[in-house]
């Protein structure tokens, strides 16, 4: 007997214990096994197993739009074009090889320091962004901004990183990041901290390096932690620098990011 | 076997018939784990024989020593269980030619035995998982049957899993 002898349901079961890349590769075998690895029954199985609840969230991406794709296209439709949730706070996307959840936390939901006082920080709005409005600083002394996640939105069993999503003015507004470090630090409420101490705008020989996003916006890792059951309440994303020493200027900040880190 | 009667507790015994008329005498509490035969037990209440037209007396005798296999290591109450039986099912899929292998597939579903199934498309998986076009049909020993310029297309919309 062989594989190809299988009833389908049978291959789209063993199919859906692969991964992604596998089921595409799949695809390219023969005629059967493409039937069977574009399959819905394949498919439904990558996507989150709450995924409806979800993108149900979303008033841009309306259910009658999203309920007549098949599962492949919804899959990677989710991985290229993360979609708005949570009052225009909040935006979910997929991890294109793992199908976990992504979440970055827009500016506006992340409890700023000053925030509210535009003399400080400015709520502006540009093309550029996923999200309605960003954060501009014009400055500061005491640089804060804390981002709340809860836990049990995320995958299971999956170490996540936590980005700083960011840029830098490019004039002489910019000031106090290539001069000293801030302190980034991810960490589940009332747990010890781990701190990393980090610039933002380091000179070219000065690691970590934040990274282009390819999205017109840079990023640089706060930390990570591992979620075992969405059972540890709330993780705390921050980003401070409160000595007070050093004045602060020419920050614009779009959100804190949530991903899966690859298995290696 | 029979159980001895001098137990308190006595197992009632199972006749199994296979399609090529092979019997087995089958324990109730190991042919139960089977969700098909678990169901015909609780409908048709005292029948003794039961005649299993889909699968043949070699993949019944098989599923059915995994069977056993899983009820004897379940009746012993210690923790390291699961490990024992983890340590059996690697050995019992290892050396499986593909033909055996969806052949025993095929009567686990048949009979509804879940945890096999799973067992068994688990194994499956594993020869598909990490390999390139080429690997997947030697290992299956699939022809590619699409028409010319078709695999080619497949592969341009798919190019994210051939980076």
């Amino acid at each position: 007997m062989e594989i190809t002898q299988l009833p389908e349901e049978c291959i789209a079961l063993i199919m859906s214990l692969t991964c992604p890349r596998d089921a595409c590769r799949s695809s390219v075998v023969s005629p059967l096994f493409r039937s069977v690895a574009d399959s819905d029954a394949v498919w439904e199985k990558f996507l989150p197993p709450d995924y409806r609840n979800v993108i149900s969230k979303s008033v841009v991406f309306p259910e009658t739009t999203w309920s007549s794709m098949t599962k492949k296209s919804l899959y990677f439709h989710l991985c290229d074009n993360p979609i708005i949730i949570g009052n225009g706070n909040m935006s979910f996307a997929l991890d294109r090889p793992s199908g976990k959840k992504c979440y970055m936390v827009g500016a506006r939901a992340i409890s700023i320091a000053w925030g509210d006082t535009p003399q400080y920080w400015e709520w502006t709005s540009l093309p550029g962004s996923r999200f309605p409005e960003v954060a501009t600083l014009n400055y500061v002394w005491w640089l804060q901004l804390i981002a709340n996640v809860e836990t049990k939105i995320l995958s299971q069993n999956t170490t996540y990183a936590a980005y700083l999503v960011f840029k830098l003015r490019e004039d002489e507004y910019k000031y106090g990041f290539d001069q000293r470090p801030v302190q980034l630090c991810v960490n589940f409420e009332g747990r010890d901290l781990d701190v990393l101490s980090v610039f933002l705008d380091p000179s070219s020989n000065m690691l970590p390096l934040p990274q282009d996003r390819g999205d017109g916006w840079k990023e640089i890792e706060m930390g990570e932690f591992y979620n075992e059951n969405g059972e540890d309440g709330l993780v705390l994303c921050s980003l401070k620098e409160v000595s007070c020493s050093i004045i602060w200027s020419g920050l614009i900040v779009e959100g804190i990011e949530l991903r899966p880190r690859a298995a290696r | 076997m029979s159980s001895s009667s001098t137990t308190t507790t006595t197992t009632r015994l199972l006749m199994l018939k296979a399609s090529d008329g092979v019997t087995f005498e089958v324990e109730e509490a190991v042919a139960t784990k089977l969700g098909a035969i678990n169901n015909m037990v609780e409908e048709e209440g005292s029948e003794d024989l039961i005649c299993l037209p889909n699968v043949n007396g070699k993949f019944l005798g098989m599923v059915l020593e995994w069977c056993k296999k899983h009820a004897n290591n379940n009746t012993n109450s210690d923790k390291g269980n699961d490990e024992v039986n983890k340590w059996w099912d690697k050995e019992f899929v290892m050396d499986l030619d593909q033909n055996t292998l969806y052949h025993l597939l095929m009567a686990a579903d048949y009979l509804s035995g879940t945890e096999l199934v799973d067992l068994l498309t688990e194994k499956v998986a594993s020869m598909i998982r990490g390999k390139k076009v080429e690997e997947i049909r030697e290992t299956f020993k699939i022809k590619s049957d699409f028409l010319p310029g078709q695999e080619e297309e497949i592969r341009k919309k798919n190019s994210w899993a051939f980076e």
